[in-house]
């Protein structure tokens, strides 16, 4: 035990700088998740903005540095090594360097939880969100560790890692493509990241990388002379990229139902529509209440007349993400509290086909009238008013005008009139769906229908197009917003939206006097200033 | 008692061998200097000896135990101070000091502050900061103040100034006289070394060429020197004893690598009749030399 707190002290001692820098970019993350209560999309201060993506991509590296340190400062190969000729057991080191890491993926659990609690969070919750964390993070320090074990020198260490996680995904993508063409598929799925651990492909995924990092970090710390380890590490790496891609085990046994479908009794129904699209995080989630009929049968109706909760991966707010709160059981279990600081999360990720009907009592009235006259071209179906809003800025409705809104670029591509109203099309892309649908994390790339994501789009959520005309003061609200992924060299690189605007009001003349304007909504609440669930009805996306 | 037995030990670097067929003993209490030229084969017998590589062919033992099986209780006896050895560069002198010494169960802490002051570290600067000097002395102290059965220095005096090299090894002297223990040093460096050891190994080519105590090896080694009284000519029989054999107009010189005293020296006048021949001992440099010639020599030969 002496050797193994020597070394422990020894480490923590080497690498209290980066530990410093990385506990006070926890604290700083979580001062700013606390204050921002708004989902990333609807941050309208761009300091803000800059400092939630600097901030979580500082701790990330900081992560990887800690975690490649901890390695390093002993490392396993080469025979130059400090350690390897003074009389350290073996055994003693690698538990030393084991217990840095487990502290890496604990401190912020116990910084999570702890904010949890102040936030009114049960027990439970705080437990099962623990767990949730140590799996989903914990994966990140350890497989670091594991590359750094092929090294010697940091310097090493980067480009071994950078070879071996892009040559994985190069394997992966090319495994997808070739998958896809066998199975004839017109446009390949490319990799995805199970984010969810409510997936049993993304849970296969995450213990897979614990006892890969874990094993082999043992192995190499106490059989030194093994050879091959780059490429054990190369091999596991690969593993971890294709399991997703080939896992089909549903352990965690999802039930997968169609509306209208008779069921056997349960009391309760849950939808995972990651596992069922293949997705890579779930969108919709929804636990039902639902009664049977004599016969012990239960019916899923066409449209659910209660959600108790909705939660989605997708546009979340800072909190929810600093906090990982994007499971089953918090889901489940979110106090009121907390229900509040997700609320707006949960309320702007839509299923497909879903429209958004609102009253806004903050719009002009001209606008509000247009929008309250005719409440039954909206489908009433999400009752939530829009407490503060802001326009982000509008996009003449000229074939070929386009827009920069940040890191996207929106363009018109046409529109179709007819009695019933004005179909408008717009076609959005950007460098980072680019890379993203090249790395896999595209949300897929047979999108048909609008679907709840992370992508900031004319039918996302936190923002919505209107088609304003001024002279007349009036303005429309899409019916419905249909999205279409479109494809290039096998890869993601934009999405093709279609905003219908109902409305036999609008003619040509009308028309030439209207332009897109883009909302963002700021804050979002019931009449009574709390937002209620009660009475959202959504169509839930289906396998 | 040797501390050191190695049995047909070889080692292989792909295709090529960086040891080959090693047989060497180390006898306990000895300072025996392992010498060799660059790529000769002895930093790799040292890793090999230390457990940090594993050897293609053959054994070592080092304090009796197979060195693949060398544990925290080998290594406690053991003291290592290699040009290669990374140390940790951020700690300070006396952190570096304390993070060893726990790890010791004998560390000597009255030794620790007599080679403190004797090195003159300077305890709160880092090692990165410290010449190479400074920083081998401070490797040599965390390597003695447990006082060790063993010492195994690899190239000590590499990349030294020659005051530093002054300095280490007189260091190393001062520092020995507290302690009996065995020390294997290697070294291309001669001169450091002869003034050090009592036993000397020449590799070569990953070869074993000689092991023997210093003085048995001084006193078989002489130089000789035949000035001929006309042209000189190479004597019909040249003894394989006789090595970097090398005549020039009226001189015929040669080292005598099994040296008898007067019945050699009779041997030199047979061969050499009316010639003047003169005797004079070597260096351990000088021995090294013609040996590494002879080699040399004998490879050529075997070639063509």
């Amino acid at each position: 035990m002496k050797t193994f707190w020597s070394i422990l002290k020894k480490d923590c001692r080497r690498l209290a700088v980066p530990f410093a820098l990385w506990l006070f970019v926890l604290g700083f993350n979580l001062w700013l998740a606390v204050t921002t209560k708004v989902p990333m999309a609807m941050v309208g201060n761009p300091l803000v903005t800059i400092g939630l993506i600097t901030g979580t991509t500082v701790y990330w590296v900081l992560t990887v540095i800690l975690s490649a340190g901890v390695i390093l400062e002993d490392p396993p190969k080469g025979t130059a090594a400090f350690w390897l000729t003074r009389p350290l057991a073996r055994g003693e080191v690698v538990a030393a360097k084991m217990s840095l890491l487990a502290g890496l993926v604990l401190l912020p659990v116990l910084v999570h939880s702890a904010a949890l609690i102040g936030l009114g969070a049960s027990g439970r919750t705080v437990a099962l969100s623990a767990l949730e964390q140590c799996l989903r993070e914990g994966g990140v320090p350890f497989m670091t560790a594991a590359l750094a074990i092929t090294a010697e020198a940091f310097g090493q260490f980067a480009i071994n890692a950078i070879l071996i996680v892009i040559g994985a995904v190069v394997v992966a993508v090319i495994t997808q493509i070739l998958l896809a063409k066998h199975h004839g598929a017109s446009t390949p799925h490319l990799p995805q990241t199970p984010n969810s651990l409510g997936a049993s492909t993304a849970l296969a995924t995450e213990i897979l990388s614990f006892a890969f990092a874990g094993g082999v970090l043992v192995w190499r710390y106490l059989r030194r002379h093994a050879r091959f380890t780059i490429l054990v590490v190369a091999l596991g790496s690969l593993l971890l990229v294709l399991t997703p891609i080939f896992w089909k085990w549903d352990f965690l046994n999802h039930w997968r139902v169609q509306r209208g479908q008779t069921l056997p009794h349960r009391s309760q129904l849950r939808f995972f529509p990651t596992e069922a699209k293949g997705g890579n995080r779930p969108y919709a989630f929804a636990v039902l209440s639902l009664s049977s009929d004599a016969a012990g049968n239960v019916t899923v109706p066409r449209q659910l007349s209660k959600i108790e909760f909705i939660w989605s991966g997708g546009e979340r707010t800072p909190l929810a993400s600093f906090l990982n709160l994007q499971t089953l059981p918090l889901a489940r279990y979110a106090p009121e509290s907390l229900s509040k600081l997700l609320a707006p999360v949960a309320i702007l990720n839509l299923p497909r086909r879903a429209v958004v009907p609102m009253t806004l009592p903050a719009m002009p009235p001209a606008l509000r009238r247009r929008l309250t006259r005719e409440p039954a071209t909206f489908h009433a179906e999400v009752v939530a008013s829009v407490r503060r809003y802001e326009i982000m800025g509008e996009l003449p409705l000229k074939l070929g005008a386009s827009k920069s809104w940040g890191l996207f670029d929106t363009e018109v591509q046409g529109w179709d009139l007819t009695a019933a109203g004005v179909t408008v099309t717009l076609r959005e892309g950007s460098t980072a769906s680019m890379l993203a649908g090249a790395l896999g994390y595209a949300e897929g790339t047979q999108i048909e229908e609008s679907r709840g994501g992370g992508r900031r789009s004319p039918s996302d959520f936190g923002s919505i197009c209107l088609l304003v005309n001024r002279s007349r003061r009036e303005a429309l609200l899409p019916a419905e917003v249909t999205a279409e992924g479109i494809t290039k060299f096998g890869a993601y690189v934009a999405q093709r939206y279609t905003l219908d605007f109902s409305s036999e009001a609008v003619n040509q003349a009308w028309l030439d006097q209207a332009v897109l304007v883009r909302v963002r909504f700021v804050e979002l609440a019931s009449a009574d200033g709390n937002l209620d669930f009660e009475g959202l009805i959504l169509s839930p996306p289906m396998p | 008692m040797n501390v050191i037995e190695t049995s047909q030990l070889t080692h292989r670097y792909g295709r090529t061998d960086a040891v080959q067929g090693l047989d060497l003993a180390v006898p306990e209490g000895s300072v025996f200097a392992l010498l060799g030229p660059n790529g000769a084969g002895k930093t790799t017998t040292i890793k090999i000896l230390m457990n940090l590589l594993a050897p293609t062919s053959g054994t070592a033992r080092i304090l009796g135990v197979d060195s693949r099986r060398l544990g925290p209780s080998e290594l406690a006896q053991i003291g290592y101070v290699s040009e290669n050895q990374q140390l940790p560069l951020w700690m300070t002198v006396a952190g570096v000091i304390a993070y060893c010494r726990p790890l010791y169960p004998t560390w000597d802490r009255a030794l620790e502050a007599t080679l403190l002051e004797q090195f003159e570290l300077p305890r709160e600067r880092k090692l990165r900061h410290l010449s190479r000097g400074i920083l081998m002395k401070t490797a040599l102290l965390i390597s003695l103040a447990y006082r060790p059965k063993l010492l195994i220095l690899d190239e000590p005096f590499s990349g030294l100034d020659p005051l530093a090299r002054d300095e280490f090894a007189r260091g190393l002297l001062e520092a020995s006289t507290a302690g009996d223990w065995t020390i294997l040093v290697s070294s291309h460096d001669i001169e450091e070394v002869e003034r050090l050891c009592d036993w000397v190994g020449i590799l070569e080519m990953g070869r074993l060429r000689s092991a023997e105590a210093t003085e048995g090896l001084l006193r078989r080694f002489r130089w000789v020197e035949v000035a001929m009284p006309a042209v000189a000519t190479v004597p019909p029989v040249i003894r394989s004893s006789w090595l970097d054999l090398a005549h020039s107009t009226n001189l015929v010189r040669f080292a005598e690598s099994a040296y008898e005293g007067d019945i050699s020296e009779q041997a030199y006048r047979d061969c050499f009749p009316g010639a003047s021949v003169s005797v004079r001992p070597m260096s351990l440099r000088e021995i090294f030399i013609a040996q590494a010639r002879a080699t040399r020599t004998q490879r050529k030969g075997a070639a063509a």
